[in-house]
């Protein structure tokens, strides 16, 4: 108890020492854009072409965090594959989903599938893109984990989608290289800005991380769950 | 209310609890939630560092109107990277539990006699 | 030319087609990173020559940094990447024997590999950030890919430790970005002048809380004894001769490009004095051999940063060539100790020295081999490491810290004492006899040509480690040739 009292007032004296600075040295929303950001705000748009400056961000000019992003998410599917290898299933009473569950789950997972692919899509224009779009695919297929039983993805498929997935965004950013001598560099049309084909190869590259991602978290739902 | 206190105390906040449970959990899934909860109270810091006053979301959906006040944009894609991060070592941390759970057949530190620290 | 980011992307591709070829065929990951590390130790060894003063700029996306992310590549890098890819190649040959191994092992080791080179070539401080997470993800799935509960154990509390350790580092970086308004290293280092030194400190503070989990600082080293035990010999020998080198890489890129030698260096000499003497000591208590080589690793990475924190005093070219010297005789001396350790215990984790006795003179190779790599660490004429050992003297007496020399003495003596006691113990009395295959051999022993060659003739490495360490001290020619101007 003595130790939970004393470990609770130094974690808060830190914890206070951090607030302290921080209000003092970056009052709250009185920071005006400056550096990178202001220019991303005032040239993102013509440079690549997509409304939304977060996804040019992520995707563009800095996209390369967000290839060991994809890396870090598929270092985790496969680690937890390495782990989890050979684990034995607990016997374990499991309960009978119902048939409303059921049901419901049957006709509700296309169209959750399908509005994974809505913001994937539109990751340039709209908030989202292809990790949320990922995510938002795994857990159509976490529901549907639940709520049948027999439901069982292809771990041959899952595994391949995040392969050629993966493979096709590095086959991307050499793409630049070999036209653009730079590494991910936009090297598609950029079209008009706030229509669906348009933003150059950001689409396209959400494309391909919603596909990634929605494997990948699918298959790490699918290893804990079996595990 | 002071915009400062409310965004910037509550993610501190929850950092702090997140270390405090990390630090006195005895359970190991209680000591991955909470290097959770600090990972979820950075996240929100780091938001809340790119707040201008009166700005927007930097997303120009009006195009070609545009309405230059927005907000830091940049701070949103680094913790977009840091959340994906953040699942990625949950993962593998709940990996290890579930190993640790299978070979030791608890997860309760105290029980743990090699997991002293 | 071909473009050094080649190096990261090729990487990926590999590790990305590993699971497709394992529908092909269940040989063919096992070939994949060994020519995964030849191919970036060609693209690496093309471009020696392109890398002159300065820093090589590698943009990505089309833009000019600090706008886009960008390699920047010097000499100093250029070194650590070869050296991470060259132990990779071999590590990656020693796997080649063993035929059990499941494919997804192959991808963390390639993306483990990835990591330590991608945090080493990046010039962007956020990419850094995650490079470490790929360095750090991987690692503590390979620790723990022994499965047995000392494996599991290690890999937990490095998990702890380094998500703490990296969200803190993070934290580090947005302060920065905060201040500064860019992620680019060279475009902080050039505003660093105009930071407030309370901001200054703080950032500091934070950046190396996340890098002392991989250099295995004092208060954030609690992992490293229990995760290099746990891990199998391989393992243990990439905890410490890769990944602890790109900490090393990152506390001199940061704290001296960046930060200028700024005092915060100070923090890192008293905690590198620390981290020194209290793991040396501890390692002095061991009765297990592998927890002892653990202790001996954390104390050789504790000489290493207060050495290189001795460069705040003076920008002293000789002090970072010692810098270097030290992580070289570390990377192969420590890793040759391990692998040969492996080869004396058969691999079946018995690293007690009562039950090691007379294992050397049953498995002479490996009695041998274990021999040279502890002479080398405690710095025996004739080895590599006597080398480095006398720079680091040297170092300090140039600093005026003479008080540390008869330290430094101590400690060797003391590192003598143990890994003597060790040795003595391998070749008395009647051990067990383990076979070795040609392939493990052939990996050990060119770990040990590396430390018997230079040591004897040790100017070549003298002259690669200076040249290296040239481009690290001249701060301003790296910033300049990044975004121009200074």
């Amino acid at each position: 108890m003595i130790r939970k009292i004393i470990a609770f007032l130094v974690v808060f004296y830190f914890g206070y020492i951090l607030y302290s600075f921080i209000a003092v040295n970056f009052p709250f929303g009185e920071r005006p854009l400056k550096g990178v950001a202001a220019h991303y705000v005032d040239k993102g748009i013509e440079e690549e072409g997509a409304t939304n400056i977060v996804t040019s961000i992520v995707t563009l000019y800095r996209g390369f965090d967000t290839l060991g992003e994809v890396t870090v998410l598929f270092l985790a599917a496969t680690g937890l594959g390495l782990l989890l290898a050979g684990m034995k299933e607990e016997e374990k009473e499991k309960p009978e989903p119902t048939l409303i569950m059921e049901t419901t789950t049957r006709y509700l997972f296309p169209l959750v599938l399908l509005f994974g692919t809505y913001i994937f899509i539109h990751g340039h224009l709209t908030p989202g893109g292809g990790f949320p779009a990922g995510v938002v695919i795994a857990t159509g297929y976490f529901m549907m984990f639940i709520a049948q039983k027999q439901f069982k993805p292809s771990e041959y498929l899952l595994s391949a989608t995040e392969s050629f997935a993966g493979t096709l965004y590095v086959i991307m950013g050499l793409l630049g290289l070999a036209l653009a001598f730079s590494f991910l560099a936009n090297v598609m049309p950029l079209g008009v800005p706030n229509t669906v084909f348009s933003a150059g190869i950001i689409p396209v590259i959400y494309i391909i991380i919603g596909f990634k991602v929605g494997s990948e978290m699918t298959g790490i739902l699918a290893h804990l769950k079996e595990a | 209310m002071n915009g400062g206190l409310l965004f910037y105390g509550s993610s501190v906040f929850l950092m702090v609890m997140g270390i405090f449970i990390a630090i006195t959990g005895k359970h190991l899934i209680k000591i991955l939630l909470g290097i959770d909860l600090f990972d979820v109270g950075l996240n929100l810091l780091i938001i809340s560092f790119g707040y201008v006053n009166g700005g927007t979301a930097p997303i120009f959906s009006k195009y070609p109107h545009i309405f230059k006040n927005v907000v830091d944009p940049v701070p949103q894609a680094l913790v977009l990277t840091a959340i994906v991060i953040g699942v990625a070592e949950m993962a593998m941390g709940l990996a290890i539990v579930m190993k640790i759970k299978e070979k030791f057949g608890t997860c309760n530190i105290a029980k743990l006699k090699e997991l002293k620290w | 030319m071909v473009s050094p980011i080649l190096v990261i992307a090729l990487s990926l591709f590999f590790a990305f087609v590993i699971p497709l070829l394992g529908m092909v065929s269940k040989k063919l990951p096992r070939l994949v990173p060994p020519l995964a590390m030849l191919v970036n130790l060609w693209i690496l060894i093309t471009n020696i020559k392109f890398v002159s003063r300065g820093a090589m700029l590698v943009t990505t996306a089309g833009l000019k940094p600090p706008i886009a992310i960008n390699l920047a590549i010097d000499r100093f890098s250029l070194l650590f990447v070869i050296l991470i890819q060259l132990i990779g190649l071999l590590l990656s040959v020693y796997y080649l024997s063993q035929d059990n191994r499941d494919q997804r092992f192959y991808m963390l080791f390639l993306l483990n590999i990835l990591g330590a080179s991608g945090i080493v070539m990046t010039g962007d401080i956020f990419n850094s950030f995650v490079f470490l997470e790929i360095l750090e993800i991987s690692s503590f799935g390979l620790v723990a890919s022994k499965k047995d509960r000392k494996a599991l154990e290690g890999g937990f509390k490095y998990m702890v430790i380094g998500a703490i350790g990296s969200s803190l580092y993070l934290l580090g970086i947005i302060v920065l970005y905060l201040t500064t308004g860019s992620l680019n290293m060279a475009e902080i280092a050039k505003l660093m002048p105009h930071i407030p030194e309370s901001i200054k400190l703080f950032a500091a503070l934070l950046l190396l809380a996340g890098i002392g989990v991989e250099v295995e600082l004092f208060p954030l080293n609690a992992w490293a004894p229990d995760a290099y035990h746990g891990a199998k010999d391989e393992i243990s020998t990439q905890l410490s001769s890769i990944i602890s080198k790109a900490g090393i890489y990152l506390a001199a890129r940061i704290f001296f490009t960046i930060f200028n030698g700024f005092y915060a260096l100070k923090i890192i000499f008293y905690l590198g004095v620390i981290t020194f003497v209290i793991a040396e000591l501890a390692a002095l208590m061991q009765k297990n051999v592998k927890r002892m080589l653990a202790y001996s690793s954390i104390g050789q990475m504790g000489l290493l940063m207060l050495i290189l924190s001795l460069v705040a005093k003076r920008g002293d070219v000789f002090v970072i060539t010692t810098v270097i010297l030290l992580a070289l005789n570390h990377a192969f001396g420590k890793g040759l100790l391990f692998l040969s350790l492996g080869a004396l215990s058969g691999g079946n984790g018995e690293y007690e020295i009562e039950n090691l006795g007379g294992n050397g003179r049953a498995n002479p190779l490996a009695g041998f081999l274990f021999t040279v790599g502890a002479l080398s660490i405690v710095g025996m004429p004739f080895f590599f490491g006597f080398w480095s050992k006398i720079s680091a003297l040297i170092s300090l007496m140039k600093t005026n810290v003479i008080y540390l020399i008869a330290l430094v003495l101590v400690i060797s003596l003391v590192e003598i004492y143990y890994y003597g006691n060790v040795i003595v113990n391998l070749f008395r009395g009647e051990g067990k006899k383990y076979g070795i295959s040609i392939v493990p051999a052939a990996v050990m022993i060119l770990f040990a040509l590396f430390v018997i060659v230079f040591g004897i003739w040790p100017h070549p490495v003298f002259q690669i480690a200076q040249s290296a360490a040239v481009s690290l001290i001249e701060r301003t020619t790296y910033i300049s040739s990044i975004i121009g101007g200074m």
